[in-house]
């Protein structure tokens, strides 16, 4: 069987009565590396992953993985694909283990490299006591279980919707290295609301507005393009907020006050007024720390929503 | 992003060995459920319940009111037809939901398999477990005929084939409702109500007014202890009722006709599941 490592939408639409859940969306990814799929919720990203993996049909166009039509040759597009979409819960009744060895039989994969998957790769991400059973797992000890899963047996091509959701920040880092560490050598198609760990780990990125397809570019150009464009300042003392609006009125757009020593101010992004803010900063009272607010990427995201 | 590479492709299993693994993990699953425990108990009650009420009537009214092992095995299996609607009911009854109305679907439906496969082994599963659970009770009723008569009636194996395809239709049965909704409980409800109440009243209707209930799954069900007695069928027998007010006819199904009924019954129930099943989308409620 050959199997690439390739998605590619084509003119794909899914219609919900008069909702257009996904409209005309077109793109393809090919080789290593990883995507993120961006979008406000309800912009139609899970909606996506559901027509790329099977679990949806589309209701025009054409979903192809691995070089499969996936309507068509279901089985043949699954073959080289790991999945976490939404929230998938293994059989209650069943342990961690046989849940995680269900799907190693169902791709064809060996027990014994089904064991060995679970003993590294489960321990990786502190799967728990595989004798448990599923029914009695915490939500982010399932999700643990199911990522395990979705990465058994060494699928090129990887499909993450929201893949940190419900997880603290331990558990994000964890599978924040595993997705750096995976996307050498896969595939992966993401989707997080998390921007900064979409910043960490993807290289390009796609973003879906109402169904449509609105960007599709890497991650470097989008920063690049969106920088931040506010910043906040913390002083040693405490500021009135008249004072530093009074200083900054000419460089800012607006002053926002976090605590009496911290404050939010918004300018126009450029390099000049960054270096005059900082200066009228230092002139109200000592500067302790002046750092951007919120990341480009965030910048993009807002701005993309409300050009459409 | 980097360009090209090939990679992966790990399935090239065969249909029929996938249709297996989903079987036997489903029995797995099943064998874990409360579900499974409360139908076990209930079967072991029944038949604990028929062989103490055996002991209690004592052998030698029995053999007198039941002269031939075929007799005692007939009145012994007379809930065999409820006991094939339930377990048919409760393991087939959310079959098909379990993956398009829960978050299971989003663990399974994403693996490199058919549909097919899928449908095909939750319906060998629900057979299997309906199947073994009946057995027990035909291992008591013919535990009990060795034990009163010394000999237990042969044909009490065509019973079993009989019994293995009335399971077989009352699971596609129950296998349509799951495909029709989403919650897998709604489908288990429903395949109760339809085996339990419906399929009853419409028997009892039918024998008042004197039409032969060919359309109805219990009354095909009926071949599985018509096949132990050697004696012929008695296709109708009209009888007086309220003085001669109104009479009323009771039907019996030839064989052939039963098994007819339960393999159209299967058919038409499996087909129609699969089809509803391969148009059907993941959507938990």
């Amino acid at each position: 069987m050959n199997f690439e490592k390739k998605i590619e939408v084509r003119n794909v639409s899914k219609v919900y009565g008069k909702f257009i859940a996904v409209n005309d969306a077109s793109f393809t990814l090919e080789g290593n590396g990883a995507t993120a799929y961006l979008g406000a919720n309800g912009a139609g990203k899970t909606t996506s992953f559901k027509m790329m993996t099977g679990l949806i049909n589309p209701t025009k166009g054409n979903v192809f993985i691995g070089g499969y039509d996936i309507q068509k040759h279901r089985k043949a597009a699954l073959s080289g694909i790991g999945a976490l979409i939404e929230t998938p819960e293994p059989y209650a009744a069943l342990t961690v283990k046989e849940s995680i060895m269900f799907v190693g039989e169902l791709k064809g994969i060996k027990p014994r490299d089904v064991e060995e998957h679970i003993e590294t790769f489960g321990k990786r991400v502190q799967i728990p006591d595989i004798e448990s059973k599923v029914g009695n797992l915490s939500r982010g000890q399932r999700a643990r279980v199911v990522f395990t899963s979705a990465f058994l047996g060494d699928p090129g091509i990887i499909f993450l919707d929201e893949p940190t959701n419900g997880m603290d920040p331990a558990e994000r880092m964890i599978v924040r290295d595993i997705i750096l560490e995976w996307k050498k050598e896969h595939l992966i198609f993401m989707s997080s609301h998390l921007l900064q760990e979409v910043t960490e780990t993807c290289d390009d990125i796609i973003f879906i507005n109402r169904g449509k397809i609105t960007l599709k570019e890497k991650t470097s150009e989008v920063e690049k393009r969106y920088k931040s464009r506010s910043v906040r300042v913390e002083f040693t003392d405490d500021v009135s907020e008249d004072k530093l609006k009074t200083a900054v009125g000419q460089i800012s757009t607006d002053v926002h006050k976090d605590s009496s020593k911290l404050f939010r101010i918004g300018f126009d992004g450029s390099v000049e007024k960054r270096v005059a803010l900082l200066k009228s900063c230092q002139k109200v009272a000592d500067v302790v720390t002046f750092q951007d607010y919120g990341s480009s990427l965030e910048e993009a995201f807002v701005s993309l929503i409300k050009n459409e | 992003m980097e360009q090209g590479v090939s990679n992966t492709g790990t399935n090239s299993m065969s249909d029929l060995l996938i249709t297996y693994i989903i079987m036997k993990y489903q029995i797995k699953f099943y064998l874990k459920t409360r579900r499974f425990i409360a139908m076990f108990i209930i079967i072991m009650l029944i038949t604990a319940l028929t062989v103490i009420i055996d002991f209690h009537t004592g052998i030698s009214n029995i053999q007198l009111s039941e002269p031939t092992s075929a007799d005692f095995i007939i009145s012994g299996l007379g809930g065999v037809l409820i006991s094939c609607g339930i377990v048919a009911a409760f393991f087939g009854g959310d079959a098909t939901s379990l993956e398009t109305g829960t978050n299971s679907g989003y663990y399974i439906m994403v693996q490199p398999v058919r549909k097919i496969s899928i449908i095909s082994g939750r319906f060998l599963a629900a057979f299997v477990m309906g199947f073994m659970l009946i057995l027990i009770e035909y291992a008591g009723t013919a535990a009990m005929s060795q034990y009163i008569y010394g000999t237990i009636e042969w044909r009490i194996i065509y019973s079993i084939g009989e019994m293995a395809l009335l399971v077989i239709a009352f699971t596609a049965l129950a296998f349509f409702f799951s495909s029709l909704f989403k919650s897998p409980l709604i489908g288990i409800l429903v395949s109760v109500i339809m085996f339990m109440v419906f399929f009853s009243i419409l028997d009892s209707i039918l024998e008042i007014a004197s039409i032969e209930p060919w359309f109805s799954l219990t009354y095909a069900g009926q071949v599985v202890t018509e096949v132990i007695s050697s004696l012929p069928v008695v296709h109708s027998k009209t009888s007086p009722v309220a003085n001669g007010g109104f009479t009323i006819t009771a039907f019996k199904p030839y064989i052939w006709e039963g098994n007819l009924i339960m393999i159209g019954y299967a058919l038409v129930s499996i087909v129609l599941s699969y089809i509803i099943f391969m148009k059907k989308e993941v959507k938990p409620q």
